[in-house]
């Protein structure tokens, strides 16, 4: 836990802003009061599933996801809160019950100015390099027409595994756009964990329409810990006609600077390679052949400082109907070692009818070297849904499949879903 | 001292509550600008804002062609969310995206959405095997959803 004496000041001026902008959003819904409606959302879907895993252990977990959502329009409050639980009826030496409360929060954005939004609690935080889960604060403000402001902060959720002593977080984003052409944002984000710089990552992000039709965006992130960049990803998309949209992209990743925050052995220099680089780029072209149908052609190319290159290309086929679904993928990976030699196929197909909705999923994969004798493996899903009324659903899931770890496994899962969309009739003021 | 920061950043935000509520910033809200939940009906499919929306109508000061939903967008979502992610919650609850992008999962997003096929959803089927290839080609794609959180599962196997 954290210790009282090191945060309760900062944490004091933290909350306690919270707490006046909450006051101030309120005093102003005092002046205007009178019997409102609060929007509400609630969601809550139920798991049970049946499965072995390849040791022959056998298990029969429950899980129980909900969401909370309760509105004050008026004064541009709005609580969230999202989470699981879970309950093994059947496991071998394995906890039997476990939790995560995911999501906790409030957001404030003023109803004259909606260019101000406050989070605090447990939130997310999406801004250039960060892509977060905090305990903390976060605010963003559009204080002119083209430029605004992000900052954030408070302890990490990443870093829980080995408590929370002297855990935080903090960063911001500036940004700068051109109305309707460009936009570029820098950010900085920087992460103790136990008292230790952990990660401090500073990342350039762009977006630009050059010319019409045309569409430029991605990210360049640099680790101040190692002094190296972790990625350059970029993609730039063109709309040739109205039925055919190319993309391309390009991403260049240096291991050691991206991976230098691990926490799985797998990512740690000595497994992944301390000087291993991967470029990856590719092209895909999309195609509307008529209402409802698309095709999209990919190519990726995938080269390496320290191992052999590969390539990856293919096509998949999508139909749109009224109520139906339908498509296909075919794939392609042709590396230079005989472990990236494969050919993947995908076949599916939803139906939605009034009460019922059915859906079929078939993967395949060929290894052209097989592993443990076999070859072929394959996936297929087959789920039927019942809608009972508007808010509740049920549905009943069967997975068959094979692969060189198993040579047969069924997974069954039963599920239920309810949520409810209305009204809370609160009568305000006093 | 190591809370310094904080101080500041408390302070920070608290002008910053203040001087917008003296400056409502009338000028700015002229703009077409996202306001949490106005979408006030649910798209249950992958949407194509044009198909609704007018061509030179933009969101965000960027065209609303852009946040169409084809194919490949999620490819790209991550470029529009990290420039400003409240667009995003037009339309989606935080723990849509949390489906994936989460610290601790319970369910696999495809044991969650077996009925719909036609989402992209990370690794479906049984993974395990699979996996070995894909994250020797390329790890920094697993590394965003695993290499910090989300691998209490892996932990069985890679010490
Ligand atoms: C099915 C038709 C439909 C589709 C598809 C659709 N919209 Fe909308 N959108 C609307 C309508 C209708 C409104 C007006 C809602 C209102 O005022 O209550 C709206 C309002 C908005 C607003 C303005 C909100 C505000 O506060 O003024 C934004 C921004 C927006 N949509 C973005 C998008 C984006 C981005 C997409 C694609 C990802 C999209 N929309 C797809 C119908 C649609
Ligand atoms: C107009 C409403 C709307 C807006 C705005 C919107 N989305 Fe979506 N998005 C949807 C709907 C509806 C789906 C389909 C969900 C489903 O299949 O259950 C979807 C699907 C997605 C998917 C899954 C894509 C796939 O291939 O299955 C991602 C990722 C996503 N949205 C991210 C975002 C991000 C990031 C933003 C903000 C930049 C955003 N969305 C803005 C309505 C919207
Ligand atoms: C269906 C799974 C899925 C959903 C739902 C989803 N994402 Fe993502 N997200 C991904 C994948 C996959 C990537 C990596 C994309 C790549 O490498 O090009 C990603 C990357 C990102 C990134 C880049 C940073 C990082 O941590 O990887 C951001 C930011 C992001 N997503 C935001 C969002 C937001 C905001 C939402 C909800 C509106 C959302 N995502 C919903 C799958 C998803
Ligand atoms: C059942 C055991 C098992 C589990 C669980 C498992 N892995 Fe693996 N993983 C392996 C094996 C075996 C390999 C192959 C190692 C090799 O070829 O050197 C591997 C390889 C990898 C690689 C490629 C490493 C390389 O050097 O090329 C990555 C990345 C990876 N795993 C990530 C993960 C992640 C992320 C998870 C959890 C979400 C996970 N693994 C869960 C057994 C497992
Ligand atoms: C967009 C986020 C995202 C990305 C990218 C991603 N994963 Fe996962 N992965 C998940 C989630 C969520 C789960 C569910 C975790 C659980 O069941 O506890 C999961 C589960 C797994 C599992 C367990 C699968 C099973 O069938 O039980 C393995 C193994 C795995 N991931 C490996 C990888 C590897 C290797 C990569 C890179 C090629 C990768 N993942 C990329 C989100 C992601």
């Amino acid at each position: 836990m954290i210790k009282l004496k090191d945060v309760s000041q900062p944490y004091f001026i933290l909350w306690g802003s919270l707490l006046l902008s909450l006051a101030i959003s309120l005093t102003d819904s005092i002046s205007t009061a009178h019997a409102e409606e609060y929007p509400a959302y609630f969601s809550s879907r139920t798991y049970l599933g049946f499965y072995e895993d390849m040791y022959g252990n056998r298990y029969a977990p429950l899980y129980e996801y909900f969401e909370v959502e309760y509105n004050r329009p008026s004064n541009g409050m709005k609580f969230y809160s999202a989470g699981w639980l879970k309950y093994d009826f059947r496991t071998s030496g394995e906890k039997r019950t476990n939790s995560d409360l995911g999501l906790a929060y409030v957001t404030y954005s003023p109803p004259s100015d909606s260019n101000l939004v406050f989070n605090a609690g447990r939130h997310y935080v999406f801004e250039g390099v960060a892509s977060e889960q905090i305990d903390g604060v976060s605010a963003r403000w559009d204080f002119a027409r083209n430029t605004g402001l992000s900052l954030y902060g408070g302890i990490p959720v990443e870093t829980d595994k080995d408590g929370r002593d002297s855990d935080t977080i903090y960063g911001c984003r500036l940004f700068g756009r051109i109305s309707g052409k460009a936009e570029a944002g820098v950010s900085f984000l920087r992460e103790d964990n136990a008292g230790i710089r952990y990660r401090e990552e500073i990342g350039l992000d762009l977006w630009a329409i050059p010319f019409r039709g045309i569409e430029i965006q991605g990210i360049s992130s640099y680790n101040a810990i190692t002094g190296g960049f972790i990625e350059h990803s970029y993609s730039a998309k063109a709309a040739v006609s109205r039925k055919i949209t190319l993309r391309g992209f390009f991403v260049h990743s240096n291991y050691r600077d991206a991976f230098s925050s691990a926490t799985l052995s797998v990512f740690s220099p000595d497994n992944i390679g301390i000087n291993g680089k991967m470029t990856k780029s590719g092209i895909s072209a999309e195609y509307l052949i008529s209402e409802g149908i698309a095709t999209t052609l990919n190519y990726t190319g995938y080269t390496y400082q320290t191992s052999g290159d590969a390539r990856h290309y293919g096509a998949r086929l999508h139909y749109k109907g009224t109520d139906i679904h339908a498509g296909g993928a075919f794939n392609r990976m042709e590396g230079d070692t005989a472990r990236l030699r494969y050919t993947e196929m995908r076949l599916y197909t939803v139906k939605r009818l009034d009460k019922h909705n059915f859906s079929l999923d078939f993967i395949t994969l060929r290894y052209d070297r097989p592993y443990n004798n076999m070859n072929i493996a394959y996936n297929l899903n087959g789920t039927a849904e019942y809608v009972i009324n508007n808010n509740l659903s049920a549905s009943l899931s069967i997975d068959k499949g094979r692969d060189p770890d198993y040579n047969h496994f069924t997974k069954v899962m039963l599920s239920l879903a309810y949520t409810f969309k209305g009204a809370l009739s609160v009568q305000a003021g006093y | 001292m190591r809370y310094d920061e904080f101080r500041y950043l408390g302070i920070f935000l608290t002008a910053l509550m203040a001087l917008n509520h003296i400056y409502a910033l009338p000028a700015l809200s002229e703009e077409k600008r996202v306001s949490p939940n106005s979408h006030h009906f649910d798209l249950i499919e992958k949407p194509l804002c044009t198909e609704c929306h007018m061509s030179d109508d933009s969101a965000d000061l960027k065209p609303i062609s852009s946040f169409n939903h084809s194919s490949d967008f999620i490819s790209s979502h991550r470029f529009y969310a990290m420039q400003r992610s409240q667009i995003c919650t037009v339309c989606h609850r935080a723990s849509f995206c949390s489906d994936c992008h989460t610290n601790k999962s319970g369910l696999k997003p495809s044991d969650r959405y077996q009925g719909s096929p036609e989402r992209w959803l990370p690794h479906r089927g049984n993974y395990l095997f699979q996996h070995r290839i894909d994250g020797s080609i390329d790890p920094t794609s697993c590394f965003r959803c695993h290499g910090r959180r989300n691998n209490k599962l892996c932990v069985k196997c890679h010490k």
